[in-house]
């Protein structure tokens, strides 16, 4: 296999754009990381969409050859990746691997979903269909009831409490202050993350995600090639995808994920490093609990630590262990096709000293954890400088 | 009688479009002789490690 990079990045803000098109979102963040690269459109020869629910949303199916000709990309295969809310984390491990394997040379891979041209009561229903539909969505679980059962057994078996989830929620929110491109850009106190109005409990509003526009585009070539073309390369390390049964019911233990430990064992032994070297990671805090279990998974810290070292600020942007340096699902937005291709973008650009005042000052080495549905799908990559 | 003990619990205060004029609804997981199933929970709010009684197919209510 051949050592990969990624070249370039883009990223369109995040937030509510329902006048534009899902086709115009990813065509600018596609064109963007292409500008940024210096490279033509007709070098690209494999072109990833992650998108979840675009023909949900927008009544759009075929998006990857219509997201790819805006962007001028013609003739390139070029594929939609589903995997619920790891749909571009999907999307970015295939390119990986076409450019990998030696059967690519300039992969552009894009993230994008297009959410606020639903009502919120139909986008919940769609965004539930990641679940089991039979068996969860037809007895009225939301996303938001099933990571609530989630934080309810944690609590009770590892101790974790309401002020440990509000505290990822202030934190995620604290670094979202910082990102010109996060949707909701606002300080979030601890006392107001406790009181928010409840959704399904112990989960309050502020223990969600936003439901966001948006798009990010990373382009992948073999380093070799990255070389000429940029003198910030960010070599992917280490990447891997795994999966799980669908419904929660059918997890032995509702306060871990197998698929999460499978790819981050499997992307850990890829780059030869461990979770103690990393020094900034973007995970998938689609509601606070998952950023607490994610943290847990990944060997970050023991279980039953997370939330505690939360409230102590071993996670914020001075901690020892910064998470979400973006602002996360929380701040930054949760456009579900966009967040794992944004997740990478924010550490390649961290990794290259170029993330202003939320800059990880001296970061080497960074993670990325996706996750698609109730732990159902998981993608974690691991970057080097 | 099918008897489950309560595994973890949620009461659903934002419904979606269709179950919006039953919210709140309690939704519980519980562990049955054959396996753990997702379940509405009726009457009593119930918490983790109670017994709950399967009144009709992925309907339940506290046991005692």
């Amino acid at each position: 296999m051949r050592e990969v990079a990624v070249i370039a990045t883009g990223l369109t803000a995040f937030g509510a754009f329902p006048e534009t098109t899902i086709r115009e979102l990813g065509a600018a963040a596609g064109r963007e990381c292409l500008a940024a690269a210096g490279v033509e459109a007709d070098r690209v020869d494999g072109f990833y969409l992650g998108c979840f629910a675009g023909p949900s949303f927008t009544g759009q199916n075929h998006l990857a050859p219509w997201v790819a000709s805006a962007i001028g990309v013609h003739g390139a295969p070029a594929t939609r990746f589903e995997a619920a809310c790891a749909s571009s984390g999907a999307a970015f491990a295939h390119a990986w691997a076409a450019v990998a394997g030696g059967l690519q040379e300039m992969a552009l891979v894009v993230g994008a979903e297009q959410m606020t041209v639903q009502p919120t009561a139909r986008t919940a229903e769609i965004l539930a269909a990641a679940g089991d539909v039979a068996d969860e969505a037809a007895l009225g679980a939301t996303f938001p009831a099933l990571f609530a059962l989630i934080a309810r057994r944690h609590m009770h078996e590892w101790g974790t409490t309401r002020e440990h989830l509000a505290a990822v929620a202030v934190k995620n929110h604290a670094n979202g202050l910082l990102n010109p491109k996060a949707h909701l850009r606002k300080a979030v106190t601890l006392e107001k993350a406790l009181t928010g109005r409840m959704i399904c409990d112990p989960l309050t509003l502020y223990d969600c995600s936003l439901i966001s526009d948006g798009a990010a585009a990373l382009l992948l070539a073999p380093v070799d090639t990255a070389r000429g073309l940029t003198d910030k390369p960010v070599r992917v390390l280490g990447v891997a995808q795994a999966s799980d049964r669908l419904a929660l019911a059918d997890k032995a233990d509702a306060t871990s994920f197998p698929a999460v430990r499978a790819a981050a064992q499997k992307a850990f032994a890829m780059a030869g490093v461990g979770p103690d070297e990393i020094d900034v990671a973007e995970l998938h805090d689609c509601f606070t609990i998952a950023e607490l279990v994610a943290l847990e998974d990944l060997g970050l810290f023991p279980r039953g630590q997370a939330g505690p070292a939360t409230l102590e600020g071993r996670t914020a942007l001075a901690g020892d262990r910064p998470i979400n340096p973006s602002g996360g699902l929380k701040s930054k937005g949760h456009p579900v096709g966009a967040t794992g291709a944004a997740q990478v973008v924010e550490i390649v650009r961290q990794l290259r000293g170029e993330s202003g005042e939320r800059q990880i000052a001296g970061a080497r080495l960074g993670l990325t954890q996706n996750l698609g549905g109730s732990g159902a799908s998981c993608v974690v990559g691991v970057f080097g400088a | 009688m099918r008897i489950g003990v309560v595994y973890s619990e949620t009461t659903v205060h934002a419904a979606p479009e269709v179950f919006a004029g039953q919210a709140p609804y309690q939704i519980a997981l519980a562990d049955f002789p054959e396996g753990r199933r997702l379940v509405r929970i009726e009457g009593t709010a119930v918490h983790i490690g109670d017994r709950v009684r399967e009144t009709a197919p992925g309907l339940c209510a506290k046991a005692d």
